[in-house]
């Protein structure tokens, strides 16, 4: 089509204006019933918030920042193992593809490390927990006391408490439910192939994938 | 972190009883309700930060009971060789270390263990092998497993290897050698590759021996001659970058040319190593942290005096011509004890970090240098201000990036800072020596060149055939083609004049202030923190001589650290 031959832009728009107009004049002058006005609007839900609760901070005080929270990082964790488990440095070593999994960058294809605790972290961290707490009860026994890592006390709460400390630094009245939830974690597991040693395998994983532990 | 995340390991522990982990369990909308850490926690948080361990049991029981942080645990932290470990990894994260993909060792002198049987091997490498015995065929073959003959002038004698009545290699046996990884033993080496000559003559063979050779010899050879330049049959240097044309160059004695997969690793470690080691020095005894920009000082240990010494000048590609500016230590050798390093001083041009090989072959463009620094040292990036105009407007088509419109906003600012580096090689980490290369080289660049070597760095360096905007730098080097006066200045001064201006600008101590903070905060500063914190926590820093441990103990005593979310 030629330039000559297309209608103008204008007279389009005019002849379409004028359709619309006359199909509303159309429709203004029909005999069906008007539409049903709309229904009200439906009540809004109001949640009623409970009082604050005894002890809960001044809302003023809510803007005063704190450090983040993050993951530990994949040699943080190697060396915190090493350290818990009283082992010798480097004994606690993921090989290197899996560390570049868990976020451990190679700075050319990733230069940040992710510390993001991501369900993929998490299904790792069971496992590593599972050789790790399986390997720890299995030498313990053949240490001296001093150096037992599940079993250093005769107490069951004793060790409770002391493990509660080592992997997350909770101590104290802080520790109490803690224990109080590890107690049956306990008692469940040492009903395990390995008897005592399965509770204190059980109670061992517990700790070691708790975000008390892996968070700081 | 998302609430999504912390619930995956609520729902697996099935433990926690602590309110920030329970109330994020079960999905409750809770208030960022802040509040002091326990004692405990806090020098568990402080420990994991600063030694990258939790505390030991005697740590946590002299903490037991105390709500505080003693500033006498974060003295004891400080001064750990652990914290020394935790600084090095911060500044990977800041400097990206790798070097893998520079080609430090080309493939003609990488060797392999070739197994002939179990505990029988002989190195040789595989692209010598093409280019020494294969005439058709099967390309990659290794030579005899039966020692080598020689004629009586001391050539290695070489037997065909027939296939079907026709030759298709040419095989020599092996020689016993002491290499320079493992003094006192010997091992088998294919003759050819074991060759110890330091210098041998270029395309020296019959085209029909070496067939593989020969259209490279042919290509050079007729480029050679008609700029009047010597190279058939002229002694090439064995340790430089034509070695592979001339069939008498090997890993000369005691395969000191050559690498194996492992020293490759060593030497590649031994890079990194020297940039952080460079950092280490200045953590570890709590120099000022200008030095990591602005030392003269670094370390070498023996196998970088050993690549430098022998390996690095053999890439036709990356440069790395001797450094004088950079002494090894004669004591250093590629068998020196592995932590053996000494420290040198530098001279030149050279400024912290920013000119070691690590660090140049990282960031192999003189624009991802500046870019590095702008970024790791003056917390700043280049993002440009919106989509490139057309590439028919006329400003599209300047060569120069800062009259290029689109590409200027960042280059106005990039090109001066890039130019610090104009005198250091670009994919290569030596520095382009004044007298060898000066800036305007004319006539020096011009037929007949003195050799097949000096042609090719004419070509590299010189902005020899130039067009358009470039013609008014015909022959200049190519670092100072579209610089003006003062970026000129730039070159000459180096990367310390760069690092000088952000200390004297304060942007130096701000980002250092800001980027451990963030590090250390684990988020970045809030706006009042910025307006507030940050310019104290720089203030003190500079008045106090850029003590980083002071700065990180400001920081982890600051009581935003202490608090819990």
């Amino acid at each position: 089509m030629n330039q000559l031959s297309r209608p103008p832009r204008e007279k389009l728009m005019l002849s379409t204006r004028s359709l619309l107009m006359l199909a509303s004049l159309l429709v203004g002058c029909t005999a069906e019933p008007l539409a049903p006005p709309p229904p009200p609007p439906a009540e809004v839900a109001r949640q009623v918030l409970p009082p604050m609760p005894e002890g809960h901070p001044d809302v003023a005080a809510l803007s005063v920042l704190s450090r983040g929270t993050r993951r530990m990082s994949v040699e943080q964790l190697e060396r915190s193992l090493d350290s818990i488990g009283q082992l010798p440095p480097g004994s606690v070593k993921l090989p290197d593809s899996l560390a570049l999994t868990l976020g451990r960058p190679d700075f050319l294809q990733v230069t940040e490390e992710t510390l993001e605790p991501s369900p993929l972290f998490m299904k790792f961290m069971m496992d590593l927990g599972g050789i790790f707490c399986s390997n720890v009860s299995d030498g313990d026994p053949a240490r001296p006391v001093e150096q037992r890592v599940l079993t250093r006390f005769s107490n069951r709460d004793e060790n409770l408490r002391y493990l509660v400390l080592r992997f997350t630094g909770i101590e104290g009245a802080a520790a109490d439910p803690y224990v109080e939830r590890l107690r049956p974690v306990f008692e469940q597991g040492r009903g395990g192939a390995k008897g005592e040693a399965s509770g204190w395998q059980a109670v061992c994983l517990a700790l070691f994938t708790s975000p008390e532990f892996l968070l700081y | 972190m998302t609430k999504h995340a912390l619930s995956t390991f609520i729902v697996l522990a099935g433990l926690s009883a602590g309110p920030e982990f329970q109330a994020a369990a079960q999905g409750a909308e809770t208030c960022k309700v802040v509040r002091p850490l326990d004692g405990q926690r806090l020098l568990r948080r402080m420990t994991l930060d600063l030694r990258g361990v939790t505390p030991t049991y005697e740590e946590a029981r002299l903490q037991e009971g105390r709500a505080d942080l003693p500033e006498s645990a974060v003295d004891a932290a400080l001064a750990t060789d652990d914290f020394r470990g935790v600084m090095r990894k911060y500044h990977q994260a800041m400097l990206w270390p790798n070097v893998s993909q520079a080609d430090l060792s080309p493939d003609p002198f990488k060797l392999f263990a070739y197994e002939f049987g179990p505990d029988d091997f002989v190195y040789f490498s595989f692209v010598r092998a093409v280019f020494s015995r294969t005439i058709s065929g099967a390309l990659y073959n290794p030579c005899k497993n039966e020692p080598a003959r020689f004629d009586a002038d001391g050539n290695i004698i070489a037997d065909p290897y027939i296939v079907n009545g026709e030759t298709v290699a040419w095989q020599e046996g092996y020689v016993m050698v002491e290499p320079y990884w493992a003094p006192g033993t010997q091992v088998k080496v294919c003759g050819y590759d074991a060759q110890p000559a330091l210098s041998a003559p270029a395309c020296s063979g019959a085209p029909e021996r070496y067939p593989f050779l020969a259209p490279s010899c042919q290509a050079i050879g007729d480029y050679a001659a008609a700029t009047r330049t010597p190279f058939t049959n002229q002694p090439l240097d064995c340790s430089g970058p034509f070695a592979i044309f001339a069939p008498g160059c090997g890993c000369g004695p005691n395969l000191r040319f050559c690498t194996t997969p492992e020293t490759l690793a060593t030497i590649q470690q031994s890079l990194l190593d020297q940039e952080l080691g460079l950092i280490d020095g200045v953590i570890r005894d709590d120099r000022p942290y200008t030095d990591v920009v602005l030392s003269k000082v670094a370390p070498v240990n023996g196998p970088l005096a050993h690549y430098l010494r022998y390996q690095s000048r053999l890439s036709t590609d990356l440069f790395g011509d001797p450094d004088a500016g950079l002494p090894l230590p004669p004591e250093l050798n590629y068998s020196s004890p592995p932590g053996q390093w000494v420290n040198v001083t530098r001279g030149g041009r050279h400024a912290g970090v920013l000119t070691t090989p690590g660090y140049l072959l990282r960031f192999q463009s003189n624009r991802s240098r500046a870019h590095r620094f702008y970024n790791a040292f003056e917390c700043s990036s280049f993002i440009p201000a919106g989509s490139l105009p057309s590439p028919f407007e006329p400003c599209s088509k300047h060569e120069d990036l800062t009259k290029r419109c689109g590409c200027d906003a960042c280059h106005l600012q990039l090109e001066p800072m890039a130019s610090h580096w104009g005198r250091f090689s670009e994919y290569g980490f030596a520095p382009i020596d004044d007298r060898t290369y000066p800036q305007f080289v004319g006539a020096g660049c011009t037929a007949p060149f003195e050799s097949v070597e000096r042609l090719f760095r004419c070509s590299r360096f010189y902005k020899i055939e130039a067009v358009g905007e470039e013609i008014p730098f015909q022959y200049n080097l190519n670092a100072y083609v579209f610089r003006t006066p003062a970026e000129v200045a730039n070159i000459e001064a180096g990367p310390a004049h760069l690092a000088e201006q952000a200390i004297a600008s304060g942007s130096f101590a701000t980002c250092t202030a800001r980027k451990l903070w963030t590090h250390l905060m684990r988020r970045s500063p809030s706006a009042d923190e910025e307006a507030t914190v940050i310019p104290g926590l720089a203030q003190d820093f500079k008045d106090n001589g850029y003590r980083l441990k002071r700065l990180v103990k400001r920081i982890v005593l600051n009581p935003a650290y202490g608090r819990a979310q």
